[in-house]
């Protein structure tokens, strides 16, 4: 059913007009997708569950202002992403990294990947992609997020980028151009 | 490619991580109605008395409840004992297609049925996602399944072999009397199991005598604030060498706003306890005796404090924040058409709350629009959120909003670029800032507690 945008238009409408069954129903389509995404960057299940919670309250207080004609998880993911980031720089779990290790961080990340291509992905690998995520800020798990988990396209990350993202960006172009190297030398 | 695979491992790890049945609505739809609820009492206060007193002639029900047997079992919590608790016969280890399971442990009493277990060994498949998310059945012989109440989300391990292992547990509803056999079913279809379902056959048998630890219920003698907000004490419970004090931490609406409330409201306001003589008292957050919180009004708390006990003992809570939100808009003109970075410098300081925020500039990218905004170092839990809205009923929607904040000393620069794939709103738009502020209040709450020694 959550695949079916007029139903989500409807459920919207709905909402616009005091229905909280029309929220019921995006919780339902969107819940899972964005305690996954708020997960990635809290790390905590409960926290991301919070996070969410809290998004899908605010988006309630904001609906009357969202154009129905519009998808809604787009809008609504961001919501997320940026919570959860605000939640973490809020909290003091999280681990403090200076701009001289971005590099050195992402190209562990990237030699995680480099793993996940000659390994098959294995589980083992993903608790390497997970302990290397740890050594991100918030901000930067947020960018691998983005752009590796909600699938945004690389224009859209561009659109997205101010003067600390175009640092972030610069780092995920720095781990795509290290993977290329390593895939061209493994097909050479 | 590299991005898919990427995508793929990050999808396996929040699998891992996240539960195909989250179910967030219970609690907003809790939160809503009691946000109306809790504004209702801020405003009518008759209401409120009402309210308190319909509380005071539920609370003869207690009384009633201190006839039941109850025993604890750590991990698991309060069981009833007034009828047999059933558990499994022996261990049980499947080897099947690969996998070995092993049941650990099955816990049936007349208010729920608690199953854990581990697995090893379970398949992943080509993306790395375990073949198998379903949410496991519990099936009674005539094949009906009981309903899954909760589960704690275990832990998960990866293994060399890429296969995953991990160990958790679940919560069903309560197995009916004189069924003494049941089946739980991982609903899948396995590779190597003939394509079919793992079934596992469990037997239950009634625990030896001493399986749970006695406990005795005592009445609730404590002195707490009456319909204000604060510590009120719910049950206590009597075990050998300790007693657990469960309680909650109530907004009664006579804070200056919402009290801040969250999963880990439990370890955020953690009390101090102190003896009769003054002395800090050593004690234990039991989460596994507590409830879940009532979104804006209470949150749970149990605390096991070993004897003996030099009564009475004060609980204090210090500090708890609390939940405020500002507003302020500010208009501004763009004209008709724009140019491709044409920049409004304002230096306009806008007021939100106690805090003063100063617009610096507002630049038209062609895709949207950059706003700067610089402000003092908010402190610790207070969030600016910023908007841009045209003056119609139905304001336009940015496609992306990417938000950066840079800090040197006290001062914040602030800085959201709103972009969007249609042509941006132009002509008269307003700026609105929206601040959230979670604030420490002072206290002190407190809740004084005299033991009754028993025997248990």
């Amino acid at each position: 059913m959550c695949k079916d945008n007029v139903e989500e238009q409807q459920a919207i409408q709905r909402l616009k007009d005091g229905d909280i069954g029309g929220l019921e129903f995006l919780v339902a389509c969107h819940q899972v997708k964005a305690v996954r995404t708020a997960y990635l960057i809290t790390r905590d299940l409960g926290l991301a569950e919070d996070v969410v919670q809290d998004s899908f309250i605010r988006a309630f207080r904001a609906i009357r202002g969202f154009d129905a004609t519009r998808p809604f998880e787009p809008w609504f993911m961001r919501s997320v992403v940026n919570a959860a980031v605000k939640m973490m720089q809020r909290s003091a779990r999280q681990v403090e990294v200076g701009e001289d290790a971005d590099e050195t961080i992402f190209t562990e990340l990237a030699s995680r990947v480099e793993s996940v291509e000659s390994q098959v992905e294995s589980i083992e690998v993903q608790n390497q992609i997970w302990d290397a995520m740890q050594k991100l800020s918030p901000r930067q798990r947020a960018v691998v997020v983005q752009r590796y988990f909600l699938e945004m396209s690389e224009k859209e990350m561009a659109e997205e980028a101010g003067s600390s993202v175009g640092t972030v960006k610069w780092m995920l172009n720095a781990a795509r151009k290290r993977l290329r190297g390593l895939l061209e030398r493994s097909e050479g | 490619m590299n991005d898919k695979r990427m995508k793929n491992a990050l999808e396996a790890i929040a699998r891992r991580g996240v539960p195909e049945n989250t179910n967030l609505w219970p609690n907003i739809s809790t939160r809503l109605e009691r946000k109306s609820l809790m504004q209702t009492l801020r405003t009518r206060p008759i209401v409120a008395m009402l309210i308190a007193i319909l509380i005071l002639l539920a609370l003869s029900g207690v009384v009633y409840a201190l006839g039941k047997v109850f025993g604890y079992i750590p991990g698991v919590g309060l069981v009833d004992q007034s009828a047999p608790i059933r558990i499994l016969a022996e261990p049980v280890t499947v080897e099947q297609a690969g996998m070995t399971i092993t049941m650990s442990k099955v816990i049936a009493d007349s208010t729920r049925t608690f199953i854990s277990y581990a697995m090893a060994g379970m398949p992943v498949d080509e993306h790395g996602f375990p073949v198998c998310t379903s949410i496991p059945e519990l099936r009674l012989p005539d094949g009906s399944k009981l309903d899954m109440l909760g589960d704690s989300g275990g832990i998960a391990m990866g293994r060399r072999d890429g296969t995953l292992s991990y160990e958790t547990d679940y919560k069903y509803a309560p197995i009916p009397f004189g069924t003494d056999h049941v089946t739980f079913v991982f609903p899948c279809n396995f590779p190597g199991n003939d394509d079919s379902a793992l079934e596992i056959p469990l037997d239950l048998v009634p625990a030896p005598p001493g399986f749970a630890t006695p406990v005795i219920e005592l009445a609730v003698t404590a002195e707490s604030a009456q319909n204000k907000s604060g510590l009120s004490l719910e049950r206590v419970l009597e075990l050998a060498d300790s007693y657990v004090l469960i309680g909650k931490f109530t907004d009664a609406g006579d804070l200056s706003a919402p009290l801040v409330i969250s999963t880990s409201s439990v370890f955020d306001y953690m009390p101090s306890i102190k003896d009769a003589n003054g002395t800090p008292v050593f004690f234990t957050v039991r989460e596994d005796l507590t409830s879940e919180p009532i979104w804006d009004v209470a949150y749970y708390w149990a605390y096991e404090i070993p004897k003996p006990v030099a009564g009475p003992l004060t609980i204090t809570v210090n500090s708890v924040s609390i939940r405020k939100d500002a507003s302020a808009q500010f208009q501004f003109d763009t004209g008709a058409q724009p140019r491709v970075n044409q920049e409004w410098k304002f230096n306009q300081p806008i007021e939100v709350g106690a805090y003063t925020f100063t617009l610096d500039t507002i630049t038209f990218t062609g895709k949207g629009y950059v706003i700067s905004l610089s402000y003092e170092a908010l402190p610790e839990g207070a969030t600016i959120w910023i908007s841009l809205l045209d003056n119609t009923a139905a304001p336009f929607q940015f496609d992306s909003g990417n938000e950066t904040e840079n800090h040197a000393g006290n001062k914040v620069r602030h800085t959201i670029t709103l972009g969007t794939e249609n042509p941006p709103p132009t002509g008269s738009l307003i700026l609105v800032l929206q601040l959230d502020e979670s604030l420490p209040i002072i206290g002190p709450w407190t809740l004084t507690w005299s033991p009754i020694t028993t025997t248990p």
